[in-house]
């Protein structure tokens, strides 16, 4: 509705209201604690490999701190990288643009997230400055390691002591960064439910709109019982209560139910923003409308469903009930019904398509392959108890999670990135640096996670500092090069990303300006002048049709976007 | 699509958060339950057992709270501005925090202590968080009323009406439960 202003730097980014700022923002943070996270893997990764003494960059690790890196690479890529890029960034960005309105329903609210988002990012760091030092527990805080020096059980401590801990500001980071996604849920539903450019029905929504806001729902759903175990936790710590403490009745075990309720539909909150992304991608760069639209959203909705009853496959060597342990089996194994019907219609879609090679297919098509063919089947395998109960300690489920993970954040986050970057920049991503950066992504991905499916069959257990302390744990010359193989292929990918570093600085200001629509695609964020004004469109647009009118019988041009009667 | 009348957003944003307050509550109370049917006696034999005569009046005056804010809302539909029966609602809410305070210092002289175990753990936490939810409530509500008070257009606040009052049935609707578990169960 409004001329865009040029605005000043620090008012953009600190105090603008602009659901695309706000996106940018939170994409930034992502990428700041993205290096964070990326430098604890390189170095207790360095150590696993050639031993804990003389890392380059950090100095001798030592046991407790390798815990520590650890239990903090694993909270920082999935709370506050994975999170915030697929919901925070594609939320803010696609979904006001997509629907064809101006903004948010909350604009402030939207901004009170961001910066509870931040908040949580600080509190998390701090907690490397504590005296205890940060925590160390693994990132699913199970107790007893998470409470086990504090409160009943040190009776000396003071609440202060108790306090400011790497324990404490951990749990409250987590926390916040779970009332901040509370907000941008809020705010994406009812964006989604309120405000659709006329004409816009639900069934004509985007794909990855869909995917946003099931995601959202199942966040919501899910994060309560969580809160109220995080709650539980921190009461244990600083009040010295005993809801985990087996010693008083607690139960440890109670903390595993919470956290692995809202912790399996948190994959699929991870995921289905990211297979929308790729569905978008799918269909525009095979030129062919969406195979099977209908049927993907229930799908999502039947998966979405599904994950809130499979939580216990987390559990099968803790201790629970056998005779539940084969019903969860079986609600886990279900669950892939839906998803192999998705990659079904992603793989229709594809299906004698004009296909083009873009970066953001080439990634679109990596996330799909390596999330259908090595996370998704080993997922199916560890969902059995028979099997799970030989696997679940060792490396071939740190492979599994990562096939599943890194494609959805990772891999579906490039591809976003490459994607809609001519939109939200007005400028153009340097193609051949584009490509390296997927080859080299790709590739050095996958070695290093083929050879730890390896190492966790051979039963390389995933908990332990320093393997040469046991002779006869996996250290066999092949196992040791399996270990160094993965570690010089993480230095590769590492080293691989500041390709894309370089070029995503360097074509904000200096690449190829952009055309409006420089893909030919239909939905309604190519038809906003890039990069998108304040209020996005000049004149709201008015919605004729689905997204996916491609190569349509009655045109000469091959698209025909979806505010075109 | 837009033509059609649309629930404000107001009511959209707080139906969700009860529904994630509700899973919330669930996780608590879910818990809570195991661990009664686990323990070999509940309550334990060497607690004193907790006021449940004085504390059944805290459950009539919520609920009747929730009666004055329901005629109010009633009334707001039609137009009509009667800001005697928000405050009604608004005194009983303060009463009850009020009740369930002074019973807190009791209960706290009486001897139980969080450390004490499962059950004063339970109890302490499940009620301070019910108790932190009233007064998020009782906020939200005085807020209302004082931007009632300046306004004579009842239906520009209509959303906010239902959306916060919509919040305060959830916190009363829940004390009852919560009284049975604690108190009777």
């Amino acid at each position: 509705m409004t001329e865009h202003k040029k605005t000043g730097f620090l008012k953009r980014f600190f105090f603008s209201l602009d659901h695309k700022d706000i996106g940018f923002q939170y994409l930034l943070t992502a990428m700041f604690m993205a290096a964070f996270g990326g430098f604890f893997v390189y170095v207790f990764r360095y150590n696993l490999a050639f031993g804990p003494d003389d890392i380059p960059l950090y100095g001798n690790l030592a046991a407790k701190e390798y815990n520590q890196l650890v239990t903090n690479h694993g909270a920082i890529m999935i709370f506050w990288v994975g999170m915030p890029m697929v919901l925070a960034v594609l939320g803010n960005f696609l979904i006001p643009i997509m629907i064809g309105t101006d903004d948010m329903a909350f604009p402030l609210l939207n901004k009170i997230s961001y910066w509870t988002f931040l908040l949580s990012c600080i509190v998390l760091l701090s907690g490397f400055l504590m005296p205890t030092g940060a925590f160390g527990g693994g990132w699913t805080m199970y107790p007893p390691l998470s409470v086990s020096d504090f409160g009943y059980n040190n009776p000396n401590t003071t609440f202060k002591a108790n306090f400011f801990t790497g324990n404490t500001f951990f749990l409250m980071a987590v926390a916040l960064e779970f009332i901040s996604m509370l907000m941008g849920g809020i705010n994406f539903i009812v964006t989604t439910l309120n405000k659709r450019a006329k004409g816009l029905s639900l069934m004509k929504l985007p794909i990855v709109v869909w995917m946003i806001n099931i995601a959202s729902l199942l966040f919501m759903f899910s994060v309560g019982p969580l809160i109220a175990g995080t709650f539980m936790l921190l009461m244990d710590i600083l009040v010295g209560t005993g809801f985990f403490d087996a010693y008083r009745g607690g139960d440890p075990i109670l903390w595993q139910h919470l956290f692995w309720f809202f912790g399996h539909p948190e994959v699929y909150v991870l995921l289905l923003p990211s297979l929308g992304v790729v569905g978008e991608i799918f269909s525009t760069f095979s030129r062919k409308p969406f195979f099977g639209y209908k049927m993907v959203i229930f799908l999502v909705l039947i998966a979405g469903i599904l994950s809130l009853v499979v939580w216990a496959h987390h559990q099968f060597v803790s201790g629970i009930d056998p005779g539940a342990a084969n019903i969860f089996s079986l609600l886990t194994i279900i669950i892939s019904i839906p998803f192999a019907g998705m990659v079904l219609a992603y793989l229709g879609t594809l299906w004698r398509g004009d296909i083009k090679f873009t970066v953001p297919m080439m990634f679109a098509l990596g996330m799909l392959a390596s999330f259908t063919f090595f996370g998704g089947f080993t997922g199916l395998h560890l969902g059995s108890n028979v099997f799970d109960i030989y696997a679940h300690d060792t490396y071939f489920v740190i492979a599994h999670f990562h096939y599943t993970l890194f494609p959805s954040v990772i891999l579906g986050g490039f591809a976003a990135i490459y994607y809609w970057y001519p939109k939200f920049s007005g400028r153009k991503l340097n193609k051949t640096l584009g490509k390296i950066h997927f080859w080299g992504t790709f590739i050095f991905f996958n070695s290093i996670f083929i050879p730890l499916f390896w190492l966790g069959l051979q039963g390389q257990h995933r908990r332990i500092f320093d393997y040469s302390n046991w002779d006869k744990l996996l250290m066999q010359p092949n196992h040791i090069m399996a270990r160094q193989i993965a570690t010089v292929s993480l230095i590769f990918l590492i080293i691989t990303q500041f390709i894309f570093l370089f070029n995503f600085f360097k074509s904000l200001y200096k690449g190829k300006v952009a055309e409006k629509n420089p893909w030919k695609s239909n939905t309604l964020e190519w038809q906003a002048s890039s990069p998108p004004g304040h209020g996005n469109f000049a004149l709201y647009p008015a919605v004729y049709r689905w997204p996916y009118d491609y190569n349509h019988p009655d045109r000469d041009t091959d698209f025909l976007p979806q505010n075109e009667k | 699509m837009t033509n059609k009348k649309k629930i404000s957003g107001l009511n959209i944003a707080f139906t969700i958060i009860i529904i994630t307050e509700i899973m919330f509550f669930a996780g608590l109370i879910s818990a809570y339950i195991i661990a009664s049917a686990k323990a070999m006696d509940w309550p334990p034999i060497d607690q004193p057992r907790l006021p449940q005569y004085i504390s059944i009046s805290n459950v009539i005056i919520l609920l009747v709270s929730s009666l004055f804010l329901y005629f109010f809302i009633k009334n707001a539909k039609k137009g009509i501005k009667d800001l005697n029966f928000l405050l009604i609602t608004i005194i009983l809410g303060i009463v009850f925090l009020v009740i369930q305070g002074k019973e807190w210092i009791n209960l706290v002289d009486f001897g139980i202590q969080t450390s004490d175990g499962l059950y004063a753990s339970y109890f302490y936490s499940i009620i301070a968080v019910h108790g932190i939810h009233v007064v998020v409530g009782l906020i939200l509500i005085i807020t209302l009323y004082l931007k009632l008070k300046k306004t004579s257009d009842i239906y520009t606040k209509l959303p906010s009406i239902t959306a916060f009052g919509m919040f305060w049935y959830f916190v009363t609707l829940l004390w009852p439960v919560l009284y049975f578990l604690l108190y009777l169960y």
